[in-house]
């Protein structure tokens, strides 16, 4: 499955630099001894999943990115913070699982720490 | 059917063996290692220690071994016991057969659970690789956030990011980067994986220790490049702002009092390093330990079986 993921993630670096792409041009682009019908897999199920939009144009696809590199970025990470925020589990660093709201008043004695160790400087 | 019977009863005895280990260990663990930098660093050991278990009671379940003749892999030691005695022997299997009804229910309530949950962590992404350069992105809550297990890149949101002063940016970078520098990311995913064998709640809590303590490490390593005041600075600074407090600079609910005050300590702050080549060998160790006890936890595995039969 992670293979997968990684798979998927190099098909849309390639379509991420824009324009159309055949099955045959993303296969050449990937640069990897992959078969035609494993390209056309990826590119059926980033489809489905609404990454990927395509046309048909005579008997092939065309296939784009719904979306630029960073909004599907931004769209990964805030469905992965929402996630940390209301699950029980620790699940990223830099996150934690309870959002806590400071207590003004203990920043307010935080500040004054700080302000009196500047003074102290 | 008698086939069946063995891998069936090992898997379930595998599964509970590893959740009542956990379920033991990792309350007590997690109750004892609040405020004890030393015991909290142990976090992913602990974690380890009930597949360790599991993977004792597998060998010991599928490679018998007579306890007053050494191990013996393989080997048909029914004649060594009673009749009408219960044996886990690949030789036997419908010996065991009367546990087959407990087994099934013992793997209908703890491995499915278990499958989702590794499944779980198998889809999260790998990232980017972009490391502590940072991505600024408009997110749909401001953060700072590490995304990504084995190639983590530092996403910002671009309006938490504008909000900063430099200092306080090149604090934060420098807090992400210690993370980074200790391999934070890919030990919570470990950590994520080992505790998914026991009870939600005490894993939970232990995984939750370690991650306290790694803060703690980043912001002393963080601290000696950037000035400790301008650490705490910069972590009072996205709380006043109101920016998500629980997600800038990552601390956690509670904790940020703790954090600034510590880092407000004029006394010498030391990190701790994170896991190492010792921790390996611990491991590895536990791991030989648990093998070589392999006969005779064969044997204490039998006696429960007919004693709950």
């Amino acid at each position: 499955m992670a293979r997968d993921a990684a798979l998927e993630r190099r098909v849309l670096d390639v379509l991420w630099q824009g324009g159309e792409w055949s099955v045959r041009q993303v296969l050449a682009e990937v640069d990897e001894p992959l078969a035609y019908t494993t390209i056309a897999t990826v590119l059926d199920r980033l489809h489905e999943k609404g990454q990927v939009q395509r046309v048909k144009q005579g008997v092939s696809w065309q296939y784009w990115a719904a979306r630029s590199k960073d909004e599907a970025l931004a769209a990964e990470v805030g469905r992965l913070m929402a996630r940390a925020e209301a699950a029980p589990e620790p699940m990223l660093v830099a996150f934690l699982d309870q959002v806590e709201r400071v207590d003004p008043d203990a920043l307010d004695r935080l500040e004054a720490l700080l302000e009196a160790r500047r003074q102290r400087k | 059917m008698s086939a069946l019977v063995l891998p069936v009863l090992v898997i379930a005895l595998v599964l509970s063996a590893s959740w009542l280990a956990a379920a033991l260990i990792y309350p007590m663990w997690t109750a004892i290692g609040w405020d004890r930098p030393r015991w909290s660093r142990a976090a992913p050991l602990i974690a380890a220690l009930p597949w360790i278990v599991g993977l004792a009671v597998l060998v010991a379940a599928v490679l018998p071994g007579d306890p007053h003749h050494g191990p013996q892999l393989l080997a048909c030691h029914c004649s060594t016991s009673q009749p009408g005695w219960v044996h886990l022997c690949p030789h036997h299997p419908e010996q065991a057969i009367g546990m087959l009804p407990l087994a099934l229910l013992v793997i209908a309530l703890l491995l499915p659970g278990r499958l989702r949950a590794w499944q779980r962590l198998i889809s999260e992404p790998l990232g980017t690789g972009t490391g502590a350069v940072p991505t600024l992105l408009s997110l749909p809550s401001p953060g700072a956030v590490l995304v990504g297990w084995w190639r983590p890149s530092l996403v910002i949101d671009a309006g938490l990011w504008s909000a900063l002063s430099s200092d306080d940016r090149h604090a934060l970078v420098a807090h992400e980067r210690a993370h980074l520098a200790r391999r934070d990311p890919l030990v919570l995913m470990a950590m994520r994986l080992l505790v998914s064998l026991g009870p939600k709640a005490s894993g939970h809590a232990l995984t939750r220790l370690w991650l306290d303590d790694a803060e703690r490490s980043a912001d002393a390593r963080a601290a000696d490049e950037v000035g400790a005041t301008n650490l705490a600075s910069a972590l009072v600074r996205c709380a006043r702002l109101g920016l998500a407090p629980a997600h800038a600079l990552g601390w956690t609910g509670g904790q940020l009092e703790r954090r600034v005050t510590a880092l407000l300590d004029e006394s010498p702050r030391a990190g701790t390093p994170a896991v190492g080549a010792a921790d390996f060998l611990v491991i590895g160790g536990a791991v030989l330990l648990a093998l070589a006890s392999t006969p005779w936890l064969h044997h204490q595995l039998e006696h429960l079986l007919n004693a709950s039969l």
